[in-house]
């Protein structure tokens, strides 16, 4: 679409990404604000299921979205590598490494399963019925292999590739796909087992 | 589409990126053929659709059941909060380049008419200088270089001031014998001169009328001559 037309001309379902980038780049703040409606919320719970804190998700969010804001004038608008989303999370995720490197630890399973239990607690004015079906999901995610859970969650959060997922995480795609397929069936035995996440509490 | 499915290595890698639609679609048929006449392959497959899923689904419920670390509205707002400083940022510089840009032109101007102001002034001063007499000796311009006037009494305390010897003051001068010059020859050579120079009187006659210079210069020039 052509960069000259106004923001009023255009409904945000028919200009992609990219175009939002390019508009964005040139000064349209509209843009800009289309794009975090398009993405913030899926971005958000992805990075929640990743680093597994409200706290730290949020911060790294806002995080994401400065590094990007500092980044456009670099982000390849032409490259074919998933584009604009692929780019988001790439980010993303890169922020969620750099926490854990600069904590010196690994993964918080490695800590255990407290740290689940801590945040599945104190909420209580979101604590539902199915607090323990909740608690569940939550631990048999929380005890994915990091490496398996970020291609679940970039897949089903971002909706990326899994091409566009190999190249942002500079694997091979074997190597993803294989990564996918052990995850899904790691999830369906942890749920399957009534006391899955319980059993490896410490 | 690029082609994936022979570098594919295993019946889980295919079946998931045929799950996906991420073959292309010559791929794609080539898969449907081999899964038209696999039954086993196929079973696999609805097995790995299943798990695929329920992992999808589990991750569906747990969205649903748990707050987002914020509201949507919220991280939107503050999203946008951000690109608005971010585009502020970027017109800032833009800005403050043209305004120093226009502090800089006219510093330049404002330099440049002071440097001519000043060039004018001092061409100005050479010449009224030069073309005025009555200034010589009093104001040299800045920059001129003039030695001690040796008449000057605030050059040389007690010096004799100087005056313009009278046309008969200096035939006196002239007519003293010299010492080494006693010879016919050079008293003769002193009667030529004196003959030459005018007279007082005759200097204030010439003011009023025919000018000094009428007979005497041709008389030089007929008896000047050895």
């Amino acid at each position: 679409m052509d960069a000259g037309v106004s923001s009023e001309e255009i409904t945000p379902v028919s200009v992609s990404d990219e175009m939002l980038v390019r508009r964005l780049l040139a000064g349209d703040e509209w843009a800009g604000e289309n794009l975090a409606k398009r993405h913030c919320s899926a971005l958000l719970r992805y990075l929640q299921r990743l680093v597994q804190s409200d706290q730290l998700a949020e911060e790294l969010h806002q995080q994401t979205w400065t590094s990007v804001l500092e980044n456009l004038d670099r982000f390849d608008l032409a490259s074919g590598g998933g584009g604009f989303k692929a780019w988001l999370y790439r980010i993303a995720t890169n922020k969620a490494h750099d926490h854990w490197r600069s904590r010196g630890r690994e993964r918080r399973v490695k800590e255990g399963l407290k740290l689940v239990t801590e945040e599945l607690a104190p909420d209580a004015g979101h604590r539902m019925e199915g607090a323990e079906a909740e608690a569940k999901l939550r631990a048999a995610i929380q005890l994915l292999p990091e490496s398996q859970k970020e291609i679940l969650l970039l897949r089903y959060y971002g909706n990326l590739k899994f091409v566009e997922i190999a190249e942002m995480l500079g694997c091979p795609l074997n190597t993803a796909l294989g990564r996918m397929h052990k995850a899904m069936i790691r999830l369906r035995q942890l749920l399957a087992e009534p006391a899955a996440a319980e059993s490896r509490m410490p | 589409m690029k082609s994936y499915l022979h570098q594919l290595e295993n019946n889980e890698a295919i079946l998931l990126m045929y799950l996906a639609d991420e073959l292309g679609a010559q791929d794609r048929a080539e898969f449907e053929q081999v899964l038209a006449s696999d039954a086993s392959l196929r079973g696999e497959m609805e097995i790995l659709r299943q798990t695929q899923q329920l992992a999808f689904d589990a991750l569906g419920s747990l969205d649903a059941v748990t707050r987002a670390p914020v509201s949507p509205t919220a991280a939107q707002k503050r999203v946008s909060q951000l690109v608005g400083e971010w585009a502020d940022r970027r017109r800032r510089p833009m800005a403050i380049a043209s305004q120093a840009q226009r502090q800089l032109a006219w510093r330049r101007i404002s330099i440049a008419a002071a440097a001519s102001l000043l060039v004018g002034s001092y061409i100005w001063a050479v010449y009224h200088h030069l073309l005025d007499p009555s200034s010589i000796n009093q104001n040299p311009p800045i920059g001129f270089i003039t030695p001690p006037d040796p008449y000057e009494s605030d050059a040389i305390p007690n010096a004799p001031q100087h005056r313009d010897l009278s046309n008969e003051e200096k035939v006196a001068l002239l007519s003293i014998p010299l010492e080494d010059s006693t010879s016919d020859e050079s008293n003769l050579h002193v009667a030529e001169v004196a003959a030459v120079i005018p007279s007082d009187a005759e200097n204030s006659s010439d003011a009023n009328g025919t000018g000094a210079q009428g007979p005497h210069s041709s008389d030089l020039n007929a008896t000047g001559e050895p």
